[in-house]
C-alpha cells in the first residue's frame, strides 16, 4: 500500500520538459542516504518506462507506483 | 668551405625540399583518403550555392573573415593573391612563358609591389598575434612560420628590387638570365650555379633566400600551411 | 595518472582520428575569426569558451599522440601530454559546448568544433569524469531498449489515458485508437519524448490531418550522444530504427527535439525510411490544407528561436516560420537569425546538468536577442531549447512566454465540429 510509505523527499516534476524529470530525480537521489525514499510526482507517460529502466540500470528500486488521475507518483528507494 | 655550404643549399637541398614537399603532400592526402570516413553528414544550412561553387567561394573569397573583420580580410586576400602572383613570377625565373607575357612586362609581374604587399601582410599577421586574444591562442608554429615567410620574402624582394633598380650599372646586379640558367638547369637535372650568381657579391643573399624557401617548402605539408589543400576538403564536408 | 589509463586514452585519440578530424587537426590556422562566435564566450569572455580555445585543448592532445611532429617537437605546436590538469581543461571545453556549430558556419575552413568536442567527451567517459547524470540517462535508455517488452503494457495503459485529451480537443465521438501503437504498415512512426505534451499535441495534429500514424515506444532523445559515447549513441538510435523497420513505416517523424532529429536525419547514414521533424510535417499538413489554422489569432508580438540542430544543422528554417505567420499577426525575426542565430545555451546535454548559473550567464546572447525583438511569446521547436529558454526567462526575469510550435498550432487549430 502506497499510503503506508512515508517518503523522505517529495519532488514535483509535473509538466517538465525533456529530460528534466529523470535528471532531477538522479540529482536528488545522489544527495540522499541509502535506504531513504524519494517520491517523484509526474505527469509524463514516458515515466512508466523511463523510471523503471532508470532504476534498473542505476540499481535503485521503485517500491511502489501510485496513480491519481493523470498524476503518477513513483516511490524510489535508494539502494546503493 | 662557404662555397660548399652555398652549393649544398642551392642544389642538393633544393631537390630534397621539393621532394619532401611533393612527397609530403601526396603522403598527407593518402593518409586522409585512406582514413575512416564519417558515416553521416556534417552539413550546415542553408546551402545557398551549388557544392563546388560554394566551396570555391568560401575558400577563395573568405566571406567569414569579411563578415568579422574587414581589415583582416583585406590582408588575407592581399596575401593570398600575392602569393599566387609570386608563384607565377617565379615560373618566369625558370624560363619565359608566353601566357604570362600576355600582359607584356619585365620580370616580375608586379614590378616589386607583390613582394612589398606580402611583407606588409605577413607583418600584419605577425603583429596581430602579439595582441590579445590572438596572443593567447597562438602557438610557436604560428610565429615561426610567419617569421620564416617574412625573412624569405624580405630577401627575395630585396634581390628583385636591387636587380630592377640598379640594372645596367649596379655592381649588385644579378641578371635575370643567371636565374633562368640556374633554375632551368635544376629542372633539367643538370644543376649548375652560374657565374652570374656565384661571383656576385649577392650570392650569400641568394643562397639564404633559397635556404629559407627550402624550409618553407619542407614545412608546407607538415604544418598548418597545409590548409592550402585541406581548406577545400574540409569546406567540402560542410556541404556534403 | 597511471600508465594503463594513458594508454586507453591514447587509443581513443587514435580511434577517433577519422577523415574530418584529420582535416580539423591540421587545417586550423588559429586565425581567431571564430573567437567570439560562441554564445558561451559572449556570456563569459574567456579564451576557454572560444571555439578555438576549446578545440585547441583536444588538438594539442591529438598532436602529441597521433602526429610525429608532436612527438619529435612538442613545442612546435604546443602539444600537450595527458594528465589530470589537461583532462580538467578537456572537461571545461566539452561541457561548456552545446554543439550548436555556430562557429563552424563562421570558420573559414568550416571546422566542426562539435566533432572535436565529441573526442573530448569520449576521453572523459574513459577517464571516468564524464557527467554522471548523462551516463545514467544513457544507461537507462539502453536498458529500456533491451527490456522494452516489460514496459510495453504499462506504457500503453497511460497512453490510452491521453487519448481522452485528444478526443476532447477535437470533439471526437470516441477516444479509442486516437494514439495508435504498434500499427503495422503505418505511414508514419512518430517518436515523442517522456512528457505528455510531446505526445498529446502531435496526436491532435495527426488526428486533425487524418494521418495513418503510430506512436513509438521509445523516446527520441539520445543521451548516449549527449554523454559522448558512440556505442550507446548507436544502440539508442538503433532502437528506433529497428522499430521503424519492424513496423515497415515510410517515414519517421521526430518530436520537437533537435538532437534526436539530427542524429536520425544526418548522423546514422542511409536509412530505409524518410526522417522528418514534426515541424516539417505540420508545415506539410498546413500547406496541403489537411490542418487548418485560425488566421491572425495571436496578436501579441511573437518571435521564433531556431533550434541549432533543426536550423543551422538540419536546414529547417522556413517551415516553422511559415506556420507561425499563419497564426500570428505580429511576427518578429531575431537578429542575427537563421544560421547566425545564437544558441540558447542548453544544447548538447548541458540542460541536463547541474549548472544553472553557467547557463544563465551563457544564455545572455539569447536574452539580448529576445529582448531586442520585444516579443512576448518565444516559439521554438526543441525541448532542450524550451527548458533553457525558461531558465533564461527566470534568470533575467523576462516577461515572456515560451511555447512549443506544436503547442501554438494546437491552441490555434480551426476545428470542424464532428460530423
Amino acid at each position: 500500500m502506497s499510503d503506508a510509505i512515508k517518503p523522505d523527499i517529495t519532488m514535483d516534476l509535473k509538466g517538465m520538459a525533456c529530460p528534466m524529470p529523470v535528471v532531477k530525480v538522479s540529482q536528488q537521489i545522489k544527495k540522499m542516504q541509502i535506504g531513504q525514499v524519494l517520491a517523484a510526482e509526474t505527469t509524463d507517460p514516458g515515466a512508466y518506462a523511463d523510471f523503471p529502466a532508470w532504476a534498473k540500470s542505476t540499481g535503485n528500486e521503485i517500491i511502489s507506483t501510485d496513480k491519481k488521475e493523470n498524476v503518477t507518483t513513483f516511490y524510489i528507494k535508494k539502494i546503493k | 668551405m662557404w662555397s660548399k655550404v652555398f652549393y649544398f643549399t642551392m642544389v642538393p637541398m633544393v631537390y630534397a625540399a621539393v621532394a619532401i614537399f611533393i612527397g609530403g603532400l601526396i603522403f598527407k592526402l593518402a593518409v586522409v583518403l585512406f582514413s575512416k570516413r564519417f558515416k553521416g553528414s556534417l552539413a550546415t544550412y542553408p546551402k545557398r550555392l551549388p557544392r563546388p561553387v560554394g566551396v570555391a567561394v568560401e575558400a577563395l573569397a573568405v566571406p567569414s573573415a569579411f563578415k568579422k573583420d574587414k581589415v583582416f580580410w583585406l590582408f588575407i586576400l592581399a596575401f593570398h593573391i600575392s602569393f599566387f602572383l609570386l608563384f607565377i613570377g617565379h615560373l618566369e625565373l625558370i624560363r619565359e612563358f608566353k601566357w604570362i607575357q600576355l600582359i607584356p612586362h619585365e620580370v616580375f609581374l608586379g614590378a616589386g609591389a607583390v613582394g612589398i604587399v606580402l611583407i606588409i601582410s605577413v607583418l600584419y599577421f605577425l603583429f596581430r598575434r602579439f595582441r590579445s586574444p590572438w596572443r593567447e591562442i597562438s602557438v610557436p608554429e604560428d610565429f615561426f612560420i610567419l617569421i620564416l615567410l617574412f625573412l624569405t620574402m624580405f630577401l627575395g624582394s630585396h634581390l628583385h628590387l636591387s636587380a630592377r633598380f640598379y640594372a645596367g650599372g649596379g655592381a649588385f646586379d644579378i641578371p635575370i638570365e643567371a636565374y633562368r640558367e640556374y633554375l632551368s638547369s635544376l629542372l633539367a637535372l643538370k644543376p649548375v650555379v652560374p657565374d652570374g650568381i656565384a661571383y656576385s657579391p649577392h650570392y650569400v643573399l641568394v643562397a639564404l633566400h633559397i635556404f629559407l624557401a627550402n624550409l618553407v617548402l619542407i614545412l608546407i605539408p607538415f604544418s598548418k600551411v597545409v590548409h592550402m589543400v585541406f581548406a577545400f576538403l574540409s569546406l567540402d564536408l560542410k556541404r556534403k | 595518472m597511471e600508465k594503463e589509463k594513458i594508454q586507453e586514452l591514447k587509443s581513443i585519440l587514435k580511434s577517433r582520428l577519422n577523415r574530418p578530424l584529420r582535416y580539423y587537426t591540421d587545417t586550423c590556422t588559429r586565425c581567431g575569426i571564430c573567437y567570439d562566435s560562441c554564445h558561451a564566450f559572449y556570456g563569459i569572455p574567456k579564451k576557454e569558451y572560444s571555439p578555438v580555445g576549446r578545440a585547441e585543448v583536444v588538438r594539442k592532445l591529438l598532436k602529441k599522440y597521433t602526429r610525429p611532429s608532436g612527438f619529435l617537437f612538442p613545442y612546435w605546436g604546443d602539444a600537450m601530454k595527458l594528465g589530470d590538469a589537461v583532462l580538467d581543461q578537456v572537461f571545461e571545453a566539452a561541457w561548456s559546448c552545446t554543439g550548436c556549430r555556430r562557429c563552424m558556419v563562421n570558420c573559414p575552413f568550416g571546422i566542426d568544433t562539435g566533432q572535436i568536442m565529441g573526442v573530448a567527451k569520449h576521453l572523459l567517459i574513459e577517464n571516468g569524469t564524464a557527467p554522471e547524470e548523462l551516463i545514467m540517462l544513457a544507461d537507462a535508455a539502453v536498458e529500456k531498449g533491451k527490456s522494452i517488452d516489460q514496459f510495453k503494457e504499462g506504457y500503453k495503459q497511460v497512453i490510452h489515458d491521453l487519448e481522452k485529451e485528444v478526443q476532447k480537443k477535437l470533439n471526437l465521438p470516441s477516444p479509442d485508437g486516437l494514439i495508435p501503437m504498434e500499427k503495422q504498415g503505418a505511414d508514419i512512426l512518430y517518436v515523442g519524448l517522456a512528457g505528455a505534451h510531446s505526445i498529446v499535441n502531435p496526436a491532435i495534429i495527426f488526428n486533425a490531418a487524418k494521418a495513418n500514424w503510430t506512436l513509438s515506444f521509445f523516446e527520441a532523445v539520445n543521451f548516449g550522444f549527449f554523454a559522448g559515447d558512440p556505442d550507446k549513441t548507436n544502440f539508442i538510435a538503433q532502437r528506433i530504427i529497428k522499430e521503424a523497420m519492424a513496423l515497415n513505416v515510410k517515414e519517421v517523424v521526430i518530436v520537437e527535439c533537435g538532437t534526436a532529429f539530427r542524429i536520425l536525419r544526418a548522423l546514422m547514414g542511409k536509412l530505409p525510411f524518410r526522417v522528418s521533424s514534426i515541424v516539417e510535417v505540420i508545415h506539410r499538413y498546413v500547406e496541403e490544407g489537411k490542418v487548418k489554422l485560425n488566421k491572425n489569432s495571436v496578436s501579441e508580438p511573437v518571435t521564433y528561436h531556431d533550434p541549432c540542430q533543426l536550423g543551422r544543422n538540419g536546414g529547417v528554417f522556413e517551415e516553422p516560420r511559415a506556420v507561425i505567420r499563419k497564426i500570428v499577426s505580429d511576427y518578429r525575426e531575431m537578429s542575427p537569425t537563421r544560421e547566425q542565430n545564437w544558441c540558447c545555451g542548453g544544447g548538447g546535454g548541458l540542460v541536463a546538468l547541474d549548472n544553472e548559473d553557467f547557463r544563465i550567464k551563457t544564455g545572455k546572447a539569447k536574452k539580448d536577442q529576445i529582448v531586442a525583438t520585444g516579443a512576448k511569446i518565444v516559439v521554438t521547436a526543441c525541448e532542450n531549447c524550451v527548458s533553457q529558454l525558461k531558465t533564461i526567462k527566470g534568470g533575467y526575469g523576462l516577461d515572456i512566454e515560451v511555447k512549443y510550435l506544436s503547442e501554438l498550432v494546437c491552441e490555434n487549430l480551426a476545428i470542424q465540429s464532428s460530423e
